[in-house]
């Protein structure tokens, strides 16, 4: 039997007929015609002077269109304010600790995490873990940026055996359209917004070889092992080779305990820790909060525009939460570029044991 | 079409065409994946004073032309016209069709099409952990749905 990843190779080998330029003629005559039915409402109207008519409607609507997503950008803000005013969150505006004080939480942590059982589900147990995850997309495309967005979340069941079967469920929720876009929904048409997708409930294998199979509980080992893992990680450009991949490579490492709690053992998660302890740029914030309203320690660190926060339970080091915020949109690439703002977010249970694979309460 | 830049666009059509194509036919098949194309090429000309000034303008369109074949229901086909000789997991184009949107586009242009996971990050507009993720994911997936093991 060949590898999976040949047999995706081979799949889409081959050269594909590019689409040519009577192709776009084509869809742009179509598209000439659903967009003049917009601005015309009989075909009668098409005349000589068409063009400059739907110029002046297209420079109209641009200047309406500009005053709404000022409006929009305005509620936005007035949004954000209120809600943090209701609701605690990682606040954007706390003093980062020094780094002295960075290592003392982190070291804190760490032997917080050293000092927990290893989670490991007996003969007709199973390892159960569910998170939460909400996206920002885009809900419709205008001429130059995304009309509005919206968010959409995933929530995600795994129960996993010792020797790796189990069940995964993935439940997808409608998209949800905040206060804030709806001046950019209404702009857009009031399209329809997209329908969530139908959802997962299977029986299937965790066995697969997990990359973080064999490391290492002392730090500084463990921080070359996850350099050497990034370069095999089918990453070949350059900017990919940085060292923010390797706090990457920690965050995932500590989310990883459900199916792959067996194999990932305290020692190792508190080295996690301690490697993020000595990467530069990583900071700690106290008392802060995941979406979820609970309180931990926050972990954070800042790459490529992007800011990243963990917020961990201090008193068994697991992780809550996971933000992911633009914080320069302009170190960014694709349509959305433009915007700053929390663009992800999870929320983790506890992993717990339980005795069925219908069962969400520990065993 | 006549415009004075339609040299320009044709040059910028012959070099974004086939990765723009490729991203396409991950996100909704071969069958799918040429009028999406069309489609967001033929937005590319009627906006081109815009996109000519993208920073990324192969991402912008990919979204476009997501967004302009979003009204098909059907899955993405991916069983190839032409017959081939190369043997391949049978349930394979099925199996990929069955993932979500994300996880299929990763593992398409990155093991399908030989894309970097940067390449991809930057197609999506989202850090490439997140491209990783969904990689993890995808194949973790697919070797469950077809009962393959890891070979390496």
């Amino acid at each position: 039997m060949t590898d999976l990843i040949d047999d995706i190779r081979t799949l889409f080998e081959g050269e594909i007929r590019p689409v040519e330029l009577d192709d776009v003629r084509v869809a742009r005559a179509q598209f000439a015609h659903r967009d003049r039915q917009n601005f015309f409402r009989s075909a009668a109207n098409v005349a000589s002077d068409q063009t400059g008519w739907r110029h002046r409607r297209r420079s109209v609507q641009r200047i309406v269109a500009g005053a709404v997503v000022t409006l929009a950008v305005v509620l936005l803000v007035t949004t954000l304010v209120a809600s943090s005013s209701r609701r605690p969150r990682p606040d954007m505006n706390v003093p980062d600790a020094s780094a002295a004080i960075t290592h003392a939480v982190l070291a804190r942590v760490a032997t917080v995490a050293a000092i927990q059982p290893q989670l490991s589900p007996g003969p007709g147990q199973y390892l159960y873990r569910r998170y939460a995850e909400q996206h920002w997309v885009p809900g419709n495309y205008g001429p130059q940026s995304p009309t509005f967005y919206v968010y959409v979340s995933d929530t995600f069941e795994m129960w996993a055996s010792a020797n790796g079967t189990g069940r995964e469920r993935i439940v997808y929720s409608p998209a949800v359209l905040p206060p804030s876009e709806h001046p950019g929904w209404l702009t857009a048409g009031r399209p329809k917004l997209p329908n969530p997708r139908p959802a997962f409930d299977n029986p299937v294998s965790f066995r697969e070889t997990s990359p973080f199979t064999g490391l290492s509980g002392d730090p500084a080992t463990l921080r070359r092992q996850l350099q050497a893992l990034a370069q095999q990680h089918n990453v070949r450009s350059a900017d990919d080779h940085s060292t923010a991949y390797v706090p990457d490579l920690a965050v995932q490492l500590l989310e990883s305990l459900g199916v792959e709690a067996h194999i990932i053992s305290p020692s190792v998660r508190a080295a996690a820790f301690q490697v993020l302890a000595s990467t530069n740029g990583v900071t700690v914030q106290p008392h802060a909060t995941d979406q979820a309203g609970r309180p931990g320690e926050g972990i954070t660190f800042t790459t490529h525009g992007l800011r990243e926060q963990l917020v961990v339970d201090p008193t068994t080091s697991t992780v809550l939460g996971n933000t992911l915020t633009i914080i320069d949109a302009s170190q960014q690439q694709g349509p959305d570029q433009g915007h700053n703002g929390l663009v992800t977010w999870l929320v983790f249970q506890p992993p717990v044991v339980v005795s069925s694979t219908t069962a969400i309460s520990p065993a | 079409m006549g415009r004075p830049e339609e040299g320009e666009f044709t040059a910028f059509m012959r070099e974004v065409e086939p990765r723009l194509h490729r991203a396409l036919v991950a996100f909704c098949g071969w069958e799918g994946a040429q009028d999406a194309t069309a489609e967001a090429l033929a937005y590319a000309w009627e906006h081109w004073p815009r996109i000519r000034g993208l920073h990324n303008p192969v991402g912008y369109l990919f979204r476009v032309g997501q967004s302009r074949s979003r009204v098909r229901k059907a899955p993405p086909v991916f069983v190839r016209p032409e017959t081939s000789d190369h043997w391949i997991e049978p349930a394979l184009p099925r199996r990929l069709a069955e993932l979500p949107e994300r996880q299929r586009v990763a593992v398409v242009l990155v093991h399908g099409f030989g894309w970097t996971v940067g390449e991809v990050a930057a197609l999506l507009g989202v850090h490439p952990t997140t491209v990783r993720t969904h990689l993890d994911r995808a194949l973790k997936r697919l070797r469950a749905a077809l009962e393959v093991a890891e070979h390496d």
